[in-house]
């Protein structure tokens, strides 16, 4: 682990990781409360899966078109709002269909992601980064539109806070005030793809869900109010990012699944510990 | 002269081609104080959805003190179901109040010292106000539904719309809370939908009667026939609210 904080003052490029995974952590933080507090944590995996399908597409036309300037996660963000909107207005108006739909999205976007990386030549390699996460491929240009996407994802995501907690916590009571509840919840789900995309370059497409949401769950069980549940879940998903970066650096593991195995344990403990306090006071 | 705060006129309703609603008429006059009852699945809380402008009729016309439901929505307080609350969501006691502050049109930001302290009155107005930091969860039922009472005051209503605000409380919590009701109908208009006439002996002045059709009732004149009429033949029920109202006071109780 020193040799990490060693190679850091170093090499520009963990700087440059480093600081991608510490953006991300701010949206993971405030976007992962609505997430698990609205219970669209599935909602959320549909999102993520249907990114390879727009980073595979934007792989393709770049390389078979000639367009240097479309960065695959251009194509992410057009596929994951895409989603986003599509299960938003099947989730309104077809409640029925929901979890049909996000399941054929899920593994449509996959599927249509695999079909371009394979038709793109000298892009296999790259395949794995996206489903598995590499934060040590964040180059400093990926770092400004994270930091664009960020600024976005907290303005709005903060922004309206007070409308977001009202729609997530009585959707009907929010409606009987006049509020537009089904555009708060179409809004709320392109946070959620925007962040999806933000995250995937730290820890990949499969493991999105579960840094959006761990760190949630381990603040959920100290904080009491949907901001303090944001602030700790920032801090924890960047501490999970940090360490499990730092942990994986020098035996040269596979940065996401370290980190997500740090939050899933660390969350395991807190629930452990929790219990045997309740019983302890019971 | 007398306000109306509630008018629908000749509306029916109904689920996917299943009438729940037929043909209902009723006026409600500002000031009142209105239970209503009826059997489940008779129409109570489409009937309330209606007046909330949460469902839109399939024919006629509902008017909230003398507007569209939904543009009366300023000057209505709601008070949704008990169960529907997840008590697992992270907010405390103001957290939650401070919802009923919510308007249309408002946009970025905090809510303003003004709705703070919208918000402190509404709790105390349910005598709950050293609560206010207090976890949600932390609270017993009948202090959860005081919290719901106050959210639904914090957006200082002329009309007052509650849905089963008695369920899951024992009936001493019950009848303090239908005490706390009467005392805010000094106040403002009152509309309950319960399947518990029970608890509102003396404060109720208007039963309305609701099983598909719609039929007003002033307390006085409820009687057991009236509630045969309306339940149908639930014998418990109609000797129940007998022995209730031979004992001098009105309404009656099932369930």
């Amino acid at each position: 682990m020193m040799e990490f904080f060693d190679a850091l003052g170093r090499y520009g490029f963990l700087q440059v990781a480093v600081a991608g995974g510490l953006l991300a952590s701010l949206a993971c933080g405030v976007v992962g409360s609505y997430v698990v507090a609205r219970r669209i944590t599935y909602i959320a995996g549909g999102i993520a899966h249907c990114v390879l399908g727009g980073i595979g597409a934007a792989c393709y036309i770049r390389q078979v078109y000639d367009w240097p300037w479309l960065e695959p996660i251009y194509g992410a963000v057009v596929a994951a709002l895409a989603a986003a909107i599509v299960i938003g207005l099947v989730s309104l108006r077809a409640k029925q269909w929901e979890d049909t739909i996000i399941g054929a999205l899920w593994a449509v976007g996959m599927a249509v992601g695999v079909l371009f990386v394979a038709l793109t030549p000298g892009y296999s390699q790259d395949l794995v980064a996206y489903l598995f996460g590499d934060i040590q491929l964040i180059r400093p240009a990926d770092l400004w539109v994270i930091a664009v996407l960020n600024v976005i994802v907290l303005a709005v995501g903060l922004g309206f806070y007070r409308q977001f907690v009202a729609v997530c916590f009585d959707e009907e009571f929010a409606r009987t005030r006049g509020l537009n509840v089904e555009a708060y919840y179409i809004l709320l789900l392109c946070l959620t793809a925007l962040t999806v995309v933000l995250l995937v370059k730290v820890v990949g497409i499969v493991m999105v869900i579960a840094l959006l949401t761990l760190p949630v769950a381990v603040a959920g069980t100290f904080a009491k109010r949907l901001w303090q549940v944001m602030a700790l879940a920032t801090l924890l998903s960047a501490a999970f990012v940090t360490t499990g970066f730092a942990i994986s650096y020098s035996p040269e593991l596979p940065t996401g699944p370290i980190t997500i195995i740090l939050a899933g344990a660390v969350y395991l403990l807190v629930i452990i510990a929790k219990a045997i306090a309740c019983r302890g006071k019971g | 002269m007398t306000v109306t705060a509630i008018d629908i006129s000749d509306v029916s309703f109904s689920y996917d081609g299943l009438p729940v609603l037929e043909n209902v008429n009723l006026r409600i006059e500002a000031g009142d104080f209105v239970c209503v009852v009826g059997p489940n699945g008779g129409g109570k809380t489409t009937l309330l959805k209606l007046m909330l402008g949460l469902l839109q009729p399939g024919e006629g016309k509902v008017s909230v003190l003398g507007q569209p439901p939904h543009q009366a929505c300023r000057q209505v307080g709601y008070m949704p179901q008990y169960s529907l609350h997840d008590l697992r969501f992270p907010v405390n006691v103001l957290d939650v109040v401070l919802m009923g502050r919510l308007r249309p049109g408002l946009r970025f930001g905090r809510y303003s010292q003004a709705d703070r302290q919208a918000a402190m009155d509404a709790l105390d107005a349910v005598e709950i106000a050293d609560m206010h930091n207090q976890p949600l969860a932390a609270l017993s039922g009948g202090q959860r539904q005081r919290v719901m009472i106050a959210r639904a005051l914090a957006a200082e209503p002329k009309l007052l719309m509650l849905d089963e605000p008695t369920n899951n409380l024992d009936i001493r919590i019950g009848e303090e809370l239908y005490e706390l009701l009467g005392e805010l109908n000094r106040r403002m208009t009152v509309v309950v939908v319960s399947h518990d006439v029970g608890f509102a002996p003396g404060r109720v002045k208007t039963i309305v009667c609701v099983n598909r059709f719609v039929k007003v009732h002033p307390t006085a004149e409820l009687t057991a026939e009236l509630l045969r009429e309306v339940y149908g033949g639930d014998i418990r029920l109609v000797q129940h609210s007998h022995d209730c109202i031979e004992r001098g006071c009105e309404g009656g109780r099932h369930k």
